[in-house]
């Protein structure tokens, strides 16, 4: 048992709601309430986990899954309602903006405050304050009240503080969100230090990518449930495709509903002179089924129906793909083909297809046009109107589309260029290792 | 004994509550600390000036022979004061960490111990007052030095009662009001600022002045007045308010300490 650091036995947490307590005398003597055992709201339901001591531990989940009620019972903040809890070595937490700073105090009051929660005498404080302080980069404020601070100030000292007063157990909920890049990376170069001397880290992200580089162990909980446990990459996979089979279903039902009035829907939108009307996108996977949503680095056909009520020679059709925060994309064009091969009178379809999406996950819009061969008479033009979500099949996505490239191996050069660069190059290789070694 | 070494180890935040509360009193006031003398010295004041003028009551015979009302008054105010600021600081001093006992684990007791030391500054600051006024008038004698005692055991057994209360107080807020009206009533019910022979011995055949004197409190008040007024030493009331007021706070304490590992759900 001496390589666990916090021990979580059949833990279940049951919060109760407003209207189940008496709040005042009165009702306590004046309502007849029954004991019921299952008023509430369980926010975790017996979870069993161990965290071995000197290792970083990720919680992922979706939103309201338990995890920061679960962070907050190892922080002792809560008491389960059933089952144990047992943690080793000083705990520093950092749960929420600012979590444990009072707000009329100055910031260096707070940091001596948090310090004796933690059972460390001012004397002893006073040796970190200036590095704490340096840290958070709080110099000029550091003797004005916190309530005056900004939110990336409060995290800032918040962060400082828990890392400063030699934990030996983390426990992260996430903050980092908060704070520009450069503090990001000094606060992970730092979590990446601790973990190097042996802290135990328990770290709460929405960030798959960061967990699964961060973290060796990672648990998975579901709706206060604990769903798997186990070695980072496996646990963030599993959890992905639960979260895409989700999504999946709930796109799919939204469909079926819409369906029926999506011509309809778009009539409103369509510009154009309207012979001819593009009333239906559908996404179609290898095998021609459709699917609610394209997924990244898979194949993927976009299908465009058409209802004409005049026959058009060489149709020039154009779609172009639009982020939801309005940057363009990519498209394509019929335009300088040599046929598309003629639309008769009725309706029909067009094909577009992609071996492999290179664009990354997010929600996309589709916009389409149909002109005639010149691409002078713009029979319909569908403007970001049809959406399209793209959802992820790795973690390690960066920005909107996908660079298609290899990296070719390291080549040295031997020139004298190392004195000048070493100290740089020593923090960046540290990091490196450690991403590395996760 | 585990509570004990819990709160023995959290020393420090002890100290920083109890800081953060002498700091804050008074902060942005012009008199400041003029004003914890300023307080009691109108209370003094008026009431001698309604009990002892309008009322024309007589206070008993102090230890030199002297009548003084004020003197009377002042010598079980000291006392008074710490037991009602232990009943109802807790409330406070609790609530006044609710915000941090939601997001980081320290132990709550650290918060109501930190107060109760600022709180006995006060009183402190009054005891003295009351000390040197009296060896000033020459009413001085040994059974003085039975003061702090005296104070320690009040503030022992006001700080149990103000255990209770408060974790009462997070549940229902009804308490805070309920606590007012009964240390107001008990405030009257005690001789402080009347002697108890105005009390009549027997009203409509109840014993009133043995029911008055029956509340525990009347000793706590009445070894201030020993040690101070009357220059007595009372053993068996020391004894007394000695195992009552250790009884009283162990028994808060420990409720307190079990009782306060959820609280921030409710406050």
């Amino acid at each position: 048992m001496s390589d666990v650091a916090i021990s979580v036995d059949g833990v279940s947490k049951r919060f109760l709601l407003q209207e189940d307590r008496a709040t005042s005398l009165k009702e306590l003597f004046t309502t007849r309430r029954r004991r019921n055992p299952n008023r509430g709201f369980e926010a975790i339901r017996d979870v069993t986990l161990d965290v071995p001591a000197g290792s970083t531990f990720g919680l992922i989940g979706h939103n309201g899954s338990g995890k920061s009620t679960l962070l907050r019972l190892m922080a002792g903040i809560h008491q389960p309602t059933t089952g144990t809890i047992t943690t080793r070595g000083r705990i520093s937490a950092l749960l929420e903006l600012g979590s444990g700073f009072h707000p009329d105090l100055t910031g260096r009051e707070n940091i001596y405050l948090n310090g004796a929660m933690l059972g460390i005498a001012k004397k002893e404080m006073r040796r970190n304050v200036d590095e704490i302080v340096e840290f958070a980069g709080l110099q000029e404020f550091i003797d004005q009240p916190v309530k005056v601070y900004s939110s990336g100030m409060y995290v800032r000292l918040g962060f400082a503080v828990s890392v400063h007063v030699e934990p030996e157990i983390l426990l992260v909920d996430e903050v980092m969100a908060v704070g520009d890049e450069e503090f990001q990376r000094r606060c992970l170069e730092h979590m990446y230090r601790l973990r190097r001397e042996g802290v135990t880290i328990v770290f709460v992200s929405h960030s798959l990518g960061l967990v699964e580089t961060m973290c060796e162990t990672v648990a998975w909980l579901d709706h206060g449930q604990l769903m798997q446990v186990g070695n980072a990459p496996d646990v963030c996979a599993a959890y992905l495709s639960m979260v895409n089979a989700d999504e999946a279903s709930r796109r799919s039902a939204d469909i079926v509903e819409r369906d029926a009035t999506r011509t309809v829907e778009l009539t409103a939108e369509h510009q154009g002179t309207g012979e001819l009307r593009l009333y239906h996108a559908d996404l179609l996977d290898e095998e021609w089924y459709p699917v609610p949503h394209a997924t990244s680095g898979e194949a993927i056909t976009l299908r465009l129906w058409y209802d004409a009520a005049v026959a058009v020679t060489d149709p020039i059709i154009t779609f172009d793909l639009f982020h939801e925060n309005g940057t363009h994309v990519g498209g394509a064009s019929t335009r300088g083909r040599l046929s598309t091969g003629d639309i008769a009178v009725g309706q029909g379809y067009l094909d577009f297809s992609i071996p492999d999406l290179g664009v990354n996950p997010g929600n996309y819009f589709l916009s389409t046009q149909v002109t005639d061969s010149e691409g002078l008479h713009v029979f319909d033009e569908v403007g970001r109107i049809i959406p399209l979500r793209v959802v992820a099949s790795a973690t390690d996505l960066r920005g909107m589309v996908r660079l298609r490239g290899e990296f070719g191996a390291v080549t040295s050069h031997d020139v004298g260029l190392h004195a000048e660069s070493d100290a740089t190059e020593d923090a960046a290789s540290d990091t490196a290792t450690e991403s590395a070694d996760g | 004994m585990t509570q004990l070494q819990t709160i023995w180890a959290n020393r420090p935040l002890v100290t920083n509550f109890a800081q953060r509360e002498l700091k804050s009193r008074y902060r942005r006031s012009l008199l400041g600390w003029l004003w914890s003398l300023i307080n009691p010295l109108t209370t003094i004041l008026i009431y001698s000036l309604v009990f002892s003028v309008f009322l024309r009551a007589e206070p008993p015979v102090a230890g030199d022979g002297s009548k003084v009302f004020a003197l009377y008054l002042f010598s079980g105010l000291v006392v008074w004061n710490v037991f009602a600021s232990m009943v109802n600081g807790p409330m406070d001093w609790l609530a006044g960490v609710a915000d941090l006992l939601r997001k980081i684990h320290f132990p709550a007791d650290a918060a109501i111990f930190g107060g109760a030391v600022a709180a006995i500054v006060q009183s402190l600051i009054e005891a003295a007052i009351l000390l040197v006024i009296m060896i000033a008038i020459g009413n001085a004698s040994w059974a003085m030095l039975t003061l702090p005692y005296v104070v320690v055991c009040t503030m022992l057994v006001g700080l149990g009662v103000g255990f209770f209360v408060s974790i009462a107080n997070a549940h229902f807020r009804d308490v805070r009001y309920l606590v007012g009206v009964v240390l107001n009533a008990v405030f009257f019910l005690v001789p402080i600022v009347y002697p108890p022979d105005i009390i009549p011995e027997d009203y409509r055949g109840l014993p009133l002045r043995d029911i008055i004197e029956s509340n525990p409190m009347v000793h706590f008040v009445n070894a201030a007045r020993d040690a101070t007024y009357f220059g007595d030493v009372n053993w068996t009331r020391l004894g007394f308010i000695g195992i009552a007021s250790v009884a009283v706070f162990l028994a808060g304490w420990s409720y307190f300490v079990r009782k306060s590992v959820d609280i921030s759900e409710e406050l």
